[in-house]
């Protein structure tokens, strides 16, 4: 190494960066730069700098509702998947028991079949059972993946929780739930909390298994989809993805955040 | 129960799976005491504190703590408080709420809580801690406050694994004393477990020598070290030297046996039994035995020649070879005047004298 070590150059590799970067989310930034254009068009060259797309967003009363079918279906989703992603973690890493690998790569399944394989298997069910299409069916279809996502996430917050802060509980006095409670929930929380926010957003955005499983109440990316075809629909809905793709950042920002700072406090409990 | 042993594990065995962790295990440990378990890493020490604690329950046998049999009753019921080796300490709360955890259910003022906490502060000699967060403190800190958080409670036994093995040596030799002092102040029988014998011999009553799962001397420090009953212990605990003899006769406490090139001596029996004939082994610490640069008229002495000698300022180590036997004996001598003859000066003749009492015998095949 010589001194010029010292000062950062962008070499092949910060090239590489940049144009990842670039083809990662150059095109998601039209959204955002559409979203504010003055012209039902699509294209350049741009016009005046507006916000009534954003007004007439709030204003589309079918827009609005199907916002609110997939927060609908997103919170008990992450709620839900998040429970069961946190008790099988525990019982996963907490309990010695026979078939654990094949069970583990049985739940981490969903996360790598494709979607429209699950999408028709769960249709031909549902029909077959008589169940009618609904938003129950959507979410039903979206905990699998999303049970598996937040076993992931939990699974790597317990397996580095050291055990004798549990048995430390317990010796003091404590039973098992209070133990959970005053122990074992504070450490997981921030795992927890990134779980939520995960797969609220995996579910909030899921299109195939919803566009399969919806009845006639569609979540927001169906509505978006179904609105490409008309081309006066469009800058709308182009705001309301603008703001969402805001949102998702911060929420993904957050549950980064959250994962980190769990792993800096369990750091700290090792001597 | 006898009123003596506050704690009697009563043949108490632990396996997992086909490993056989604790093999028929039986000590009684008298309220108030300092007991240690001793014996190298994976002998079963831990497995038997955490079935102490409840954290484990025997496979077979039974434990008596306080005269109540413990098979059923579990962890967070039982009037033992274990330090973990980890000393696991809970990382999101701070000192006053780790030490005060146990508190929970006693529904104290808070004013009450504090001083609580603040008397175990002064207990462990770290007053003005309250807040400190738990990744603040030291190695030692968390020591004190696994410690604090585990005596809050008033257990009645107080269990610690290896709780100094993550010291460094000054800092524990100054623990272990503390240790002790506050053993003695608080009165809490306690149960240590260590791999250290030095350790072990510096601060216990009593010492369990385990092996393999199995306890294979039960004595007080100096019981070990003076009259080991087997090799095993002979040469865990301290050094040893190892010379095979013949018993020729064993009456009246004392035994005539013929160590070969050594002679023929008697030495003392403790509660042992030989037989005329009978193979065995005199041992002898190496502090014992006298490094003589002339012959001493009348005494046990054998001449030998020094192989290697290390001076250590307060004493010096010697290997004194033998003819006839085949491992140099190792002497150890205080350097009371100088550094002793022979060191700087190898392959001088020398005598050895020991007294009969300091000799030990063993059976040969144990
Ligand atoms: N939970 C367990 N499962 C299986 N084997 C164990 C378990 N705990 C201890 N052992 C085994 O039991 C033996 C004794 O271990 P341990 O009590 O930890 O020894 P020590 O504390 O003396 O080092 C070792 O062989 C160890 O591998
Ligand atoms: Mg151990």
């Amino acid at each position: 190494m010589t001194l010029s070590g010292k000062a950062p150059k962008i070499g092949g590799l910060g090239l590489y960066a940049v144009f990842y970067l670039a083809f990662i989310y150059g095109p998601v930034l039209f959204l955002p730069l559409f979203s504010l254009n003055d012209s039902t068009f699509i294209s350049f060259p741009l016009k005046e700098f507006t916000f009534k797309w954003y007004v007439e967003a709030f204003q589309s009363e079918r827009l609005m509702a199907s916002l609110f079918n997939s927060v609908k279906v997103g919170v008990p989703v992450a709620i839900i998947s998040t429970i069961l992603g946190t008790l099988a973690a525990k019982a996963i890493t907490r309990y010695r028991m026979p078939g654990k690998t094949p069970m583990m790569s049985f739940l981490m399944a969903p996360l790598v079949v494709p979607g429209i394989i699950v999408g028709i298997a769960l249709l031909i069910i549902i029909n077959r059972v008589g169940i009618d299409l609904s938003l129950w069916t959507i979410g039903i279809a979206h905990l699998p993946a999303c049970t598996a996502f937040s076993l992931w996430i939990m699974i790597s917050r317990l397996e580095g929780f050291d055990r004798s802060l549990e048995e430390a509980s317990l010796n003091l006095g404590e039973n098992a739930w209070m133990t959970f409670w005053r122990v074992t929930f504070p450490l997981i929380l921030p795992g927890v909390i990134a779980s939520l926010l995960l797969t609220f957003t995996i579910s909030f955005d899921e299109f195939i298994l919803a566009f399969f499983l919806a009845g006639n109440e569609p979540t927001l990316p169906i509505f978006m989809w179904s609105q490409l075809r008309f081309p006066a629909q469009l800058p709308p809905v182009l705001a309301l993805g603008s703001l969402i793709l805001i949102a998702s950042f911060v929420l993904v920002y957050f549950a980064e955040w959250f994962r980190r700072r769990g792993t800096h406090l369990e750091s700290s409990s090792g001597v | 129960m006898a009123n003596e042993s506050f704690i009697s594990i009563q043949d108490v065995s632990k396996d997992f799976g086909v490993v056989r962790a604790v093999d028929r295990v039986s000590i009684d440990i008298a309220q108030g005491e300092f007991f240690s378990l001793l014996g190298p890493s994976g002998c079963g020490k831990t497995t038997l504190l955490r079935m102490l604690a409840g954290f484990e329950f025997p496979t077979s046998g039974e434990i008596f703590i306080d005269g109540q049999p413990m098979s059923s009753v579990p962890t967070n019921h039982r009037p033992v408080s274990m330090v973990f080796q980890n000393y696991a300490i809970f990382p999101h709360l701070n000192v006053s709420q780790n030490i005060g955890y146990s508190l929970r259910k006693d529904r104290l003022s808070k004013a009450d809580f504090n001083a609580k906490v603040g008397e175990m502060l002064d207990l462990i000699k770290l007053p003005g801690y309250e807040k400190r967060a738990s990744h603040e403190l030291s190695g030692g800190e968390r020591q004190r406050v696994a410690l604090a958080r585990a005596l809050v409670r008033r257990p009645k036994v107080l269990l610690l694994d290896e709780p100094l093995g993550a010291l460094d040596k000054q800092l524990r030799e100054q623990m272990q004393l503390e240790l002790r002092a506050l053993q003695k102040s608080v009165g809490i029988t306690f149960v240590f477990v260590t791999h250290d014998q030095e350790e072990a011999l510096t601060m216990s009553d009593r010492i369990a020598v385990m092996s393999k799962g199995r306890y294979l001397q039960i004595d007080t420090p100096t019981q070990l070290y003076e009259s080991p009953t087997s090799r095993t212990v002979a040469d865990f605990i301290g050094t040893m030297n190892f010379f095979e003899a013949q018993v020729k006769d064993a009456q009246n406490g004392r035994a005539h046996i013929d160590v070969g090139p050594l002679g023929s001596l008697s030495a003392p029996l403790r509660q042992q039994k030989f037989a005329a004939g009978q193979r065995v082994l005199a041992a002898i610490r190496p502090e014992k035995i006298a490094l003589l640069a002339e012959p001493k008229p009348g005494a046990n002495q054998v001449k030998g020649q020094v192989d290697t000698a290390a001076y250590l300022g307060d004493r010096s180590h010697f290997y004194v070879r033998i003819e006839g036997i085949e491992r140099p004996v190792a002497v150890s001598a205080q350097n009371m005047q100088t550094a002793g003859p022979g060191v700087g000066d190898p392959d001088r003749q020398v005598w050895l004298s020991w007294a009969e009492d300091a000799v030990v015998i063993l059976n040969a095949d144990d």
